[in-house]
């Protein structure tokens, strides 16, 4: 019952940066939250009775791994049914465009209009990262997770970890060094 | 101005906290119901649910011996071999072997006992 409790506990905390990590990933919001569906199912029904500082980087490899499969999915896809012309995935002609939004109304016409650029600008930076510099800055500077953590989440060296995680820095700087403090 | 990696760090998971955060309802309610159905647990299956491979089973299997049962008689005719006996054809390809072999049978079959 308190592995439960402590695990729904994790899950809470880490849906949304979780959320928005796939969604950088995968570049649409339903395809990110089947991902990190997926990815709090297979934790929960495999490692739920590892030690709970193992759950991130578990939890965080399982989603990196949903993601690179919805990646390989859609390339197939677009290989074998692609239109010309025809809509992105993940584009609906009868979604409304400003559902996308988050919720503002509470902030200053003026102040909204500077947090959407800030964002607006940090994504489109991330976006434009290599993919495993993308992770490694998502994963260090946000999640909060140390190198070794971040490197099991990646499946790959301490080392590489390090060298992504500077040249993603170094990329954002301009980006992130006019963004107000 | 340039800035240290803590202030860029601080910078950037600050902008993405704002918009983790800023979510709207339908999408906050579909994490919320990610996670009860992780913690539920998957479904249980149905007894019968192994069953379910029988059908196409049964198609598969009928659909391969159908095939090989028809393909067996109509299948279009062997060319007629060139060689059809092996030694005739080691014999095309090495003459000498064969006259060497011929002699060593002759010498067995007459049992050594001319020398």
């Amino acid at each position: 019952m308190e592995r439960t409790k402590a695990i729904e506990a994790f899950l809470a905390e880490v849906e949304r940066r979780a959320l928005k990590i796939a969604e950088l990933g995968l570049g649409n919001t339903d395809d990110a939250l089947d991902a990190v569906q997926e990815a709090m199912m297979k934790l929960v029904s495999r490692y739920a009775a590892r030690p709970p500082p193992e759950w991130a980087p578990l939890f965080y490899r399982i989603l990196e791994n949903r993601i690179t499969d919805g990646l390989r999915r859609r390339n197939v896809r677009g290989r074998f049914f692609a239109w010309p012309g025809g809509a992105r995935d993940g584009e609906d002609d009868d979604e409304d465009p400003l559902a996308r939004f988050p919720d503002r109304e509470a902030l200053q016409p003026e102040a909204q209009l500077l947090a959407r650029e800030a964002v607006d600008r940090v994504q489109d930076a991330l976006a434009k990262l290599p993919r495993r510099q993308q992770q490694a800055v998502l994963l260090r500077a946000w999640e909060g997770l140390d190198v070794a953590a971040t490197a099991a989440a990646m499946n790959c060296s301490e080392g590489s970890v390090k060298t992504h995680y500077f040249r993603a820095l170094q990329s954002l700087k301009a980006v992130l060094e006019d963004l107000p403090p | 101005m340039t800035i240290d990696e803590r202030e860029l760090t601080a910078r950037l998971s600050r902008v993405l906290d704002d918009e983790a955060t800023a979510r709207p309802d339908a999408v906050a309610e579909r994490l919320r119901r990610a996670r009860r159905a992780a913690l539920a647990g998957p479904p249980p299956r149905a007894a019968w649910s192994g069953l379910r491979f029988v059908p196409a089973a049964v198609c598969a299997t009928a659909i391969a011996g159908f095939v090989l049962f028809a393909e067996l008689p109509q299948g279009p005719a062997q060319p007629p071999a060139l060689f059809e006996d092996e030694l005739l054809s080691a014999a095309a390809a090495a003459p000498e072997l064969i006259a060497d072999l011929e002699f060593y049978e002759w010498l067995e079959a007459d049992g050594f006992h001319g020398g």
